[in-house]
């Protein structure tokens, strides 16, 4: 049959158009397949063989310039694992704690154990001035050891304890308590030799032989704290240096009082007299100086 | 797919082996690429770098197989992607490239009958042509071969919406596939 003898409606469709192919639905197991590339173009749905083939092209091997940053990737993991390991030496570094000041306490050692429990917590919050205060205080330390070695500086370190609001464990010119191997006493027979040696010279130099009159100092007798607690005015009125000078100047040594009658005097003078004593202590207000102060009186 | 030495790559790699990293790279350089042409097209080498460089940081930390591992790596890549959105501050559909469709094949086209006339990359152009969602179902199903509970978690969505995505995409796909064929059989 010859085509030009039949209508074109009669005519047979050998090449069906792609929009004779009806796009239908997809259930879910054809359309995972079909994302998952495991459905071929050809036994794909009607409409959907072109979508099969792009979805296969699009997950198709690598080109070769997908490739070819490889041999850049390789230098930047090599890059990168070095900047790793210095990284974490930089971390390492600022995670470590800072050095400890003050308190006597030796820095940590590199590569303790103990080293990350202190990190963020456990350690107490720094006060202020508490170096200044740690100084003042090693320095009245220091004073109060050459006292005890050389028996005449202790009023002086008293003073400086007094300063920072500590009782010294002397006694002292503000203390209010007893001091041994004060100077000024004149009771024992080596106290009073270094007191006339010191009137000499007015100074604290160590004199260690004559103060402790060759008697390694120890806790002082009741007459000779009695005899610190009279010999407390002077010292105050002359200042700290004035222990041995003036005994040295007068010549003569205190009265020995009995022990009852100094301490008595010695609450008098500290009740009549409260300015005394050398510099003005805070903890004469605190509670623990009222607190000693009601001690006093009850014996 | 690297198989089932995938553990054995990835703790080499992990362990500073440049052998090993490079394994993993040829297997997710070309998806990874793919993908991220289709999100920020002209940036995906960078951005691609940028996944590295952060997957090579934590890759001592990552544990799971082979899956896992690539759905990490695309977690990675879609959020460098999305910062590098955020920075530009480009509506997302301003970054499709519409020259690429010129590679692409008509498809009563003779050679478009042969599989390998479609390149991989004009294939990809025309999948970012998508609405951006349907895109990034499709992409992370196709090219980054992840399941729907793994392209939920890393979009954000229920796996049922995936699904619902990815039949939209499709439908959508083989309708624009044949629009043109229709066009010239009417002319």
């Amino acid at each position: 049959m010859d085509a030009g003898n039949v209508f074109p409606a009669e005519m047979p469709d050998d090449h069906p158009q792609p929009m004779a192919q009806p796009i239908v639905p997809l259930d879910d197991d054809t359309a995972e397949r079909l994302l998952a590339g495991h459905l071929h173009p050809e036994d794909a749905p009607p409409g959907y063989a072109e979508v099969a083939r792009l979805l296969q092209a699009a997950a198709g091997p690598p080109s070769p310039e997908e490739l070819a940053g490889l041999e850049a990737a390789l230098a930047g993991f090599r890059a990168a694992r070095g900047g790793l390991g210095q990284g974490r030496a930089l971390r390492h570094g600022r995670d470590r704690p800072p050095p400890r000041r003050g308190r006597g306490r030796p820095p940590p050692r590199r590569g303790r154990v103990s080293a990350p429990f202190r990190r963020g917590g456990g350690r107490p919050p720094s006060r202020p001035g508490a170096p200044a205060r740690l100084v003042a205080l090693a320095l009245a330390g220091t004073l109060v050891a050459g006292a005890m070695w050389t028996g005449g500086g202790v009023w002086i370190a008293d003073g400086a304890l007094t300063a920072l609001g500590l009782r010294s464990p002397s006694g002292g010119p503000g203390s209010g308590g007893p001091g041994f191997g004060a100077p000024g006493s004149g009771d024992g027979p080596g106290v009073a030799g270094g007191a006339g040696r010191a009137g000499g010279s007015g100074s604290l130099r160590p004199v260690t032989t004559a103060v402790t009159g060759g008697r390694a100092p120890g806790p002082p007798s009741a007459s000779e704290r009695a005899a610190a607690h009279h010999g407390r005015g002077a010292t105050s009125r002359g200042g700290g240096s004035a222990h041995g000078a003036r005994l040295g100047a007068h010549g003569k040594p205190p009265k020995a009082k009995p022990p009852k009658a100094g301490k008595a005097e010695a609450g008098k003078a500290r009740q009549g007299e409260p300015k005394m004593g050398g510099p003005k202590r805070g903890g004469a207000k605190t509670p623990r100086t009222k607190a000693g102060g009601n001690r006093t009186r009850a014996g | 797919m690297i198989g089932p030495s995938f553990e054995a790559v990835l703790a080499a790699a992990a362990g500073g082996d440049e052998l090993a990293f490079g394994t993993l790279w040829r297997d997710l350089q070309p998806g990874l690429l793919r993908y991220l042409n289709a999100l920020a097209p002209g940036a995906g080498e960078d951005l691609a770098s940028e996944t590295w460089l952060r997957v090579v940081g934590r890759l001592d930390r990552f544990s799971g197989d082979e899956r896992a591992f690539r759905a990490w790596v695309f977690t990675v890549a879609r959020h460098r992607a999305v910062d590098r959105w955020r920075r530009t501050t480009r509506r997302h559909d301003e970054l499709v490239p519409t020259d690429a469709l010129v590679h692409l094949p008509a498809p009563d086209d003779p050679a478009s009958s042969a599989m390998d006339a479609i390149s991989s990359r004009a294939a990809v152009a025309l999948i970012a042509t998508l609405p951006p969602d349907q895109a990034e179902v499709v992409l992370l199903r196709v090219v980054a071969g992840l399941e729907v509970a793994e392209v939920a978690a890393i979009t954000g969505k229920r796996p049922g919406h995936v699904r619902v995505l990815a039949h939209r995409a499709l439908r959508r796909l083989a309708t624009r596939l044949g629009e043109p064929a229709r066009v010239r059989g009417a002319v």
